[in-house]
């Protein structure tokens, strides 16, 4: 082993990566999946292979995380990349920093499905999605003899393998306040056992929904939104009145809005709020209410704000000489009454675009959310060529809010295609 | 591919059930793809029951020797004892069996609970401060023959040994403290522990050079 290969590189966290190392535990994992289906099965010999030589190249994957008296910090992983495996547990479990080999991610693969599934510490979606994206092309290059001379055997061009920390090259030093810790209803029913994990997912026509959405005058985002806060509303709540209003949780990347293209973690959260003070809202009534609150947050200005106040924070002298175990205890604190304010989380992932050589091997992308204190389901999107998939994640056994919000869909003119894992059916 | 009339969805993988209404599903003609997840057989973790079990017999075991010791022996609370045992044997068997803590971290938590059991049955049997004086020195032995064994075992990063040195050497400069306020009142072995442990880590430094001194950068970052 040469020399250079031996040296132990050390990077700090962002600054939102800080929180998950304290939060995430065996219930609560901060591990989301983002999995990429094939149009034929998948060998893990060779999936194996082409994770073994991509790995090297990502310097955000490729480490360790460590505990350092103040702060938690990543280290370059010496150790060979981990073990892909056929996939056999629910998805999203947790990762242990002391397990597969020190590597905050892991790679599953099942039929046609390769997943890769990662710790929040070390990258947002959009940094997952960079990885997956340049594995799944490794692995095709070598599953397919035709493809060596009409592809190079690297990584591609449009790749990013920045990994600055925009958070703190981007805010701007102001007195700003936090994050609102005005309780939220809570979606609450019988569970599913511990770990398991129930998942729908929603194939949906793009184009029918940019339709549907354009009829509204919305974003699809947005028209989603409203549909998801609709169909909270009308099962969970039974269109009755509130004290506490639905908060839906929209992590908003912010790359677009600050030029960034770092593969760190580089994103914000807004909230969607609607608050049911009389019975019967129609759906016209809940597009207005839902629509108007995420309209009046999602702006350069909020977003300079919101990343403003964590890096701020992060920033004081006085904040970061505090050691380690009593930071933890303080954020875990914040964070636990942070969570209270939030009914549920919809995240959407946006389009992924595959190199056109590599396109008639792809059939679509899936992403899955594991659970947070409070919320007992979760939704994500993400969409690939003219497909949309809606997915549901929940550790409860009702599934009545995902039902209403299908059934809303089609009856809104939109073909509606639907699969689960198996966990509703036992 | 079977299709729910009630939701009006199409279900993909050949299910007979709608997974959302629990409807029938309507046969299709379009095919059914094949189930994209596995069949999971549900384990409920060995380790949680485990932990449910011990904490139930040892809640149950002290109960009983509490109220044994007050019926025999009033004088003397040596189910208190006992009972120290019992959450030391607790905290070991969760740290051994955690898989989010590292081995370093688990000596350094054996380490401690250690010391607070040997504390604890001292004053229970009349505090002549044979803890202070001998068996917390004797654990910073132990500690640094154990650091000096893995640092050797695990060659490849030593390194990471450093601040389970450091907390060794402040533990001792805190028994030579205590024995400046008169807690500890045969210090020989407290001094040999901390000059043991002195020895280790400047040894460590010395030869580590640039290696020991960036891991001492990154651990102390602020």
């Amino acid at each position: 082993m040469s020399k250079k290969k031996k040296e132990i590189k050390w990077d700090r966290l962002d600054n939102t990566a800080n929180l998950f190392p304290v939060i995430a535990n065996e219930s609560m994992t901060s591990v989301y999946r983002i999995s990429v289906t094939l149009k034929e099965d998948v060998d893990g010999k060779l999936l194996q292979e082409a994770l073994d030589t991509v790995l090297p190249l990502f310097d955000v994957f490729n480490v360790r995380l460590k505990k350092g008296v103040f702060w938690y910090y990543f280290e370059t992983n010496h150790k060979e990349a981990p073990r892909v495996t056929l996939e056999n547990t629910y998805p999203c479990r947790f990762l242990s920093p002391y397990n597969n080999r020190n590597y905050l991610f892991r790679v599953t693969y099942y039929q046609k499905r390769i997943n890769l599934e990662v710790f929040h510490v070390l990258t947002d979606g959009l940094g997952a999605i960079t990885f997956l994206k340049e594995l799944t092309y490794q692995y095709l290059r070598l599953a397919h003899s035709e493809l060596e001379g009409r592809v190079h055997n690297a990584l591609s061009s449009e790749t990013s393998l920045n990994k600055e920390d925009s958070y703190l090259k981007y805010y701007k030093k102001q007195s700003v306040k936090g994050y609102k810790t005005e309780k939220a209803y809570k979606i609450k029913g019988e569970a599913l056992q511990p770990n398991e994990l129930g998942v729908i997912h929603g194939y949906l026509d793009t184009q029918k929904l940019k339709e549907a959405a354009k009829k509204r005058g919305l974003s699809i985002n947005t028209y989603l939104l409203v549909v998801y806060a609709y169909s909270i509303y009308k099962e969970s709540l039974g269109s009755q009145p509130s004290k506490k209003p639905i908060c839906i949780c929209v992590p908003v990347n912010l790359r677009p809005y600050f030029d960034s293209i770092t593969t760190k973690n580089f994103f914000t959260v807004v909230t969607a709020v609607f608050k049911p003070t009389q019975e019967q809202y129609s759906f016209e009534e809940i597009l207005e209410i839902v629509s108007k609150s995420l309209k009046e947050q999602v702006n350069k200005e909020n977003m300079e704000r919101l990343i403003s106040y964590g890096v701020t924070n992060e920033r004081k002298l006085v904040i970061r000489a505090v050691p380690l175990f009593i930071k933890n205890i303080a954020v875990k604190w914040i964070y636990l009454s942070s969570a209270a304010a939030n009914t549920t989380t919809m995240t959407n992932v946006g389009n992924v675009e595959i190199s056109e050589e590599y396109q008639k091997y792809v059939e679509r992308f899936h992403v899955i959310l594991s659970m947070t204190q409070g919320q007992d389901m979760k939704c994500s999107i993400i969409s690939y060529q003219d497909s949309l998939v809606y997915t549901f994640s929940s550790r409860l056994k009702d599934t009545s809010i995902q039902k209403a919000f299908f059934r809303k869909l089609s009856e809104e003119g939109i073909p509606v295609v639907i699969e689960s894992n198996g966990v509703y059916y036992e | 591919m079977n299709r729910c009339i009630k939701c009006k969805v199409s279900v993909e993988n050949d299910e007979l059930i709608c997974p959302l209404c629990h409807s029938v599903l309507e046969k299709g003609d379009v095919p059914s793809k094949e189930p994209m997840y596995p069949n999971i057989e549900f384990d409920l973790k060995g380790y949680h029951i485990a932990i449910r079990i011990f904490v139930f017999s040892a809640i149950f075991l002290e109960l009983v020797l509490l109220f044994i010791n007050y019926i025999k022996t009033p004088d003397l609370w040596w189910s208190v004892i006992c009972g120290g045992g019992i959450v030391f044997a607790f905290i070991t068997l969760k740290s051994t069996l955690s898989n989010n803590t590292g081995h370093i971290m688990k000596l350094f938590i054996q380490a401690v609970s250690a010391i607070g059991l040997t504390i604890l049955i001292d004053y229970i049997v009349g505090y002549t401060g044979w803890s202070v004086d001998y068996a917390i020195p004797t654990t910073i032995f132990v500690m640094d023959s154990l650091i000096v064994i893995l640092m050797i075992v695990n060659r490849n990063s030593w390194q990471n040994y450093l601040l389970l040195q450091i907390f060794m050497n402040i533990l001792g400069l805190l028994m030579v403290v205590l024995y400046m306020f008169g807690v500890v009142k045969h210090p020989l072995l407290n001094f040999i522990a901390l000059i043991c442990s002195v020895v280790i880590f400047i040894a460590t430094i010395t030869i580590g050079e640039k290696t020991a001194e960036n891991e001492l950068k990154r651990r102390f970052h602020i």
